[in-house]
């Protein structure tokens, strides 16, 4: 049982059925001499019973809130009043809305995030990749320099927000 | 398989789903459990007694509390927004627990001539989906926090998605690390190498211990309570909440750390593996008594690291929200890229047995370059005129 992804996806490709040639109206069709990739030939059918379990947990999960929330909802007394009625803010009568304008930072900070985070899920094919290249080689060589520039792009983002004072909170 | 099965059930499904309905329920009783034992290590560190009236030592406490949540009115304020309050509970406990689906908590069980794998679901993408499912948790915070039109709730809900999503960056590449050094994606791969060879704590001591802060982060832990910090902001996202409702936020929280702390196991400690440093250790695969073992050894794993955690919380104050800003986007970041780029040359030119080298290397660059960053210039200490603590110049 020592297999790894990758080399799953390049059995699959070869064990691929032939692929039909009939048109389909209005959908994406190919013809048969081309290389492109169909709908028809897209490997989710094979792969989706691998898949049951997270829609079997995803439906134990949604069950197990709803039912606390009905059950609690059903359960419970229900007694309101004008003062029980709003919400608390440390014994006073609440004044105006919570939902104001609030800081830019949070919107900065979030932008930034955004940047950072792609740059994090585009980076983990390479790193599963990485240790099957031959080390040294000149692709091998080629392959690090482009993502070392990669990298490099954000971390110059990163330096240009850091001297903006993205990260000063006081 | 009989010939009157449907071919998608195979062996391999139905241990999935033995194994899923097994270990959910275990993580809801723990998640009970945790919080008995959370108030224990407090009573111990504090040098009280704790809950022990119900049952023999306390033991029967968390079920009191669970039938006294369900009987307590789910009381709905006015002004609030309905369908967004009632559905944050449910945002915050769903992500939570879904996640351990892909953690291997055994290695191999051999039935019936063929072998099938002890985890929720075999699937290649793997740790993405951990990570993707762990950062689902602060839409629950952040919804929770806006939809009480309460200036606590909005400003915890505020501070926590903030929070939780600095601390992701970290933590996407201190993972980005490990499967640099594995080359899979796939956590029952990244234990077997870790059975083979050094547990991933001996290679990387430093990306472990910055995933294991960052872990303390995402599920809103002290000292990165900054969000419910009782004393500043009554609770934060969950000040308007009660009962059962109340009880979701909790449990996704304790629920979190399981995940968290089962994930840091498959990662860092070896899963299953008894051994952290090469030599004997326990067979891949067999029967049910060694998954049972296995299984075991994985839970201790987990209690463990979740005993850590609570240690951590009552020894620790708790940060200022500048001061943890600047530990994930000053210290933690740079820290983590500059090991990204350590490990990848590391890879690169085949040194990975070596790769603790690497982690000394980064705490020596991340020393020297630290004084040569630029800091904050502000919120030094407020000059007292005639104070003992002020500058000399300003000394009367």
């Amino acid at each position: 049982m020592t297999f790894s992804s990758h080399h799953a996806d390049i059995d699959f490709f070869s064990s691929l059925p032939p692929r039909r040639t009939h048109h389909r109206l209005g959908g994406f069709f190919v013809t048969p001499n081309s290389q492109r990739v169909s709908f028809d030939t897209i490997p989710t059918a094979m792969d989706f019973t691998n898949y049951l379990p997270v829609l079997l947990i995803i439906l134990m999960a949604v069950g197990f809130g709803v039912i606390n929330i009905v059950a609690s909802g059903l359960l419970g007394p229900k007694r309101s009043g004008d003062v029980k009625d709003s919400v608390y803010e440390s014994g006073m009568n609440p004044i105006g809305t919570a939902r104001k304008r609030f800081n830019v930072r949070f919107f900065i900070l979030a932008m930034t995030f955004l940047v950072f985070d792609i740059e994090i899920i585009f980076l983990y094919p390479w790193a599963v990749d990485f240790t099957q290249l031959a080390q040294g080689s000149p692709e091998a060589t080629l392959f690090f320099g482009r993502i070392l520039f990669f990298l490099g792009t954000s971390i110059f983002a990163y330096i240009y927000a850091w001297k903006k004072g993205v990260f000063r909170w006081d | 398989m009989p010939t009157w099965i449907p071919a998608f059930i195979t062996p391999q499904l139905i241990t999935s789903v033995v194994v899923i309905v097994l270990v959910l329920h275990l993580a809801l009783g723990l998640a009970a459990y945790f919080i008995l034992l959370e108030r224990k290590v407090c009573a111990w560190v504090q040098d009280r007694i704790g809950p022990n009236r119900v049952g023999t030592m306390g033991l029967l406490q968390p079920i009191a509390d669970g039938l006294k949540l369900f009987f307590k009115e789910d009381f709905t304020p006015k002004s609030v927004d309905k369908g967004l309050f009632m559905l944050a509970p449910a945002l915050t406990v769903i992500p939570a627990m879904i996640g351990f689906l892909v953690i291997p908590w055994g290695g191999y069980l051999e039935i019936g001539g063929t072998s099938v794998a002890i985890m929720g679901a075999n699937i290649n993408i793997g740790v993405i989906y951990i990570v993707a499912t762990a950062s689902l948790g602060v839409y629950g915070v952040a919804l929770g926090g806006w939809a009480s039109n309460n200036k606590y709730s909005f400003l915890g809900g505020l501070r926590a998605s903030a929070q939780i999503i600095s601390y992701e960056i970290p933590m996407g590449l201190a993972l980005l690390c490990v499967v640099l050094a594995a080359g899979t994606l796939l956590p029952e791969t990244i234990v077997a190498q870790q059975l083979d060879g050094q547990w991933n704590i001996v290679h990387q001591p430093i990306v472990a211990i910055l995933f294991y802060i960052c872990l303390l982060a995402e599920s809103n832990r002290a000292p990165f309570d900054l969000a419910e910090s009782e004393q500043e902001l009554v609770g934060g996202w969950h000040t308007e909440y009660s009962s059962m409702r109340w009880a979701l936020f909790f449990m996704g929280e304790y629920i979190h750390m399981f995940v968290g702390a089962a994930f840091f196991t498959t990662l860092f400690l070896g899963g299953w593996s008894l051994n952290p440093i090469t030599g004997w250790d326990l067979p891949a695969s067999g029967g049910i008594l060694l998954i049972a073992l296995q299984f075991g050894i994985v839970l201790g794993k987990v209690v463990f690291l979740v005993f850590l955690a609570m240690m951590v919380r009552w020894t620790l104050p708790r940060f200022r929200f500048d001061q943890l800003m600047r530990l994930a986007w000053e210290g933690m970041i740079p820290t983590s890229l500059l090991l990204v780029l350590i490990v990848s040359v590391f890879v690169f030119y085949g040194w990975t047995s070596y790769l603790w080298i690497g982690s000394i290397v980064a705490i020596i660059i991340m020393a020297i370059a630290r004084p040569l960053l630029p800091t904050s210039a502000t919120n030094k200490r407020i000059e007292l005129l005639g104070s003992r603590f002020s500058a000399p110049s300003s000394r009367v």
